[in-house]
């Protein structure tokens, strides 16, 4: 008689954005293809940027999240929180406002009830009206966290961020914020996980999530969610040491320092699309002799799914609206 | 058939050559997939297609616009969108 077969873990993927250009500037994405261009050209290829930009913006044709929405379902990812950057004061090519682009969020949650989670990000020079439209996604969308966005050109700790802070103690929401290089387009010197020191200090109640912790400042990354309580760190953009190294090494190091229970699992879905789909992600972190091979079933799970639904546990934020017909 | 032979055999060592270090030693028959196989992601099979134009005196120019990458998934695949590359650059370098 065969054993029976384990379940498939229950996965939630912490860090998405809708694969559209309205949300992100034309500027953002040729500097991201000018690197791949780079990368080529040095192995003696005589790569184009029109075809790489080509391949690039097939991938960034779905501002529905039906294409995320069925390549979740295929690699058993049950939810997937979708995160809002705010390029629209730093990019001036930014095709939507930021309110727009909250709105469109907002039409995604209602399209695939259950399926997603939305962090909304502001810039906060902005100003009041920022402020405003962000408590407004929380309490009348259904948004349940903030994203900060800092190579724009502030610091994670400045204090034009510390009424949005507050409104996410207040809503006991969850903050996730870039750290680490981005696009040639933006500034890098904001991004050391250091720099979010003070505010995770003054806002104790508020946990805060160092994105692509595994990869970028991955010793600071360590060291402040070994620290302070209420920091963490997520894995996505692992993917990018995927052709160097396809055992995903850099997540078996970053389960490998007593924190799993600050280490978050995510994919950065659409931004790898050339390197994989949500299945091979989702396989490479999983498999048997994977990266997460030497943790126990439970500090699986805390890094699967267990360590975000604990972060998004207390929201006291609006339940989205269902669709009527 | 030697023609065909020929060509086949350029463009699996082009394939060869965009494998990643660890599974270099795999041997390359047309059912592997190119990514869960041989490892060889799009910006891979993008590269590929770049190295068509050396490897066969060709010009792709605005015919690698219309590829869809994603669509060769197999080394099967590749040897046929490689043929079609290839026979319509020369095709058009003719014309």
């Amino acid at each position: 008689m065969d054993a029976p077969s384990a379940a498939p873990p229950t996965i939630i993927d912490a860090h998405c954005h809708i694969a559209t250009t309205e949300h992100t500037p034309r500027s953002f994405i040729d500097g991201a293809i000018a690197n791949m261009v780079t990368a080529l050209v040095a192995q003696g290829v005589r790569a184009s940027p029109k075809m790489i930009a080509s391949m690039y913006l097939q991938k960034l044709q779905d501002p529905l999240c039906d294409e995320l929405a069925a390549d979740m379902a295929e690699a058993g990812i049950a939810k997937s929180v979708l995160l809002v950057p705010d390029f629209t004061y730093a990019l001036k090519d930014t095709p939507l406002t930021i309110e727009e682009s909250f709105l469109k969020h907002r039409e995604v949650l209602l399209r695939h009830p259950g399926k997603f989670e939305v962090f909304g990000g502001v810039d906060p020079r902005w100003g009041a009206d920022g402020i405003a439209l962000f408590e407004r996604s929380l309490k009348e969308f259904g948004f349940r966290g903030l994203k900060v966005y800092p190579p724009c050109g502030f610091s994670p700790s400045h204090p034009d961020l510390f009424p949005y802070y507050e409104l996410c103690a207040h809503y006991r929401v969850p903050v996730l914020l870039h750290i680490g290089p981005t696009s040639p387009a933006l500034s890098f010197e904001t991004t050391n996980p250091f720099m979010l020191d003070e505010a995770a200090r003054r806002f104790p109640t508020v946990n805060f999530i160092l994105a692509h912790g595994s990869v970028s400042f991955t010793e600071e990354c360590a060291m402040m969610c070994s620290h302070r309580p209420n920091v963490y760190l997520d894995i996505s953009a692992f993917q990018s040491t995927l052709r160097a190294d396809g055992s995903g090494k850099v997540v078996k190091t970053a389960v490998s320092r007593g924190i799993n229970h600050k280490v978050i699992f995510g994919t950065d879905w659409p931004v790898f699309r050339l390197q994989g789909n949500q299945q091979s992600f989702v396989a490479t972190v999983t498999r048997e002799d994977g990266p997460l091979a030497d943790l126990t079933p439970l500090e699986r799970e805390l890094v699967l799914h267990k360590n975000i639904e604990r972060l998004l546990a207390n929201a006291r934020t609006a339940v989205p609206e269902r669709a009527t017909a | 058939m030697e023609a065909d032979a020929k060509f086949d055999e350029k463009v699996l060592a082009l394939i060869a050559e965009a494998i990643p270090g660890p599974l270099r030693k795999t041997r390359i028959t047309p059912e592997l997939m190119l990514r869960n196989d041989l490892g060889i992601d799009s910006l891979g099979i993008a590269a590929l297609v770049f190295r068509l134009e050396e490897a066969f005196g060709i010009e792709i120019g605005d015919q690698a616009l219309d590829l869809n990458v994603s669509q060769m998934r197999t080394v099967a695949d590749a040897l046929n969108a490689s043929r079609q590359i290839v026979s319509r650059a020369r095709a058009q370098q003719t014309a």
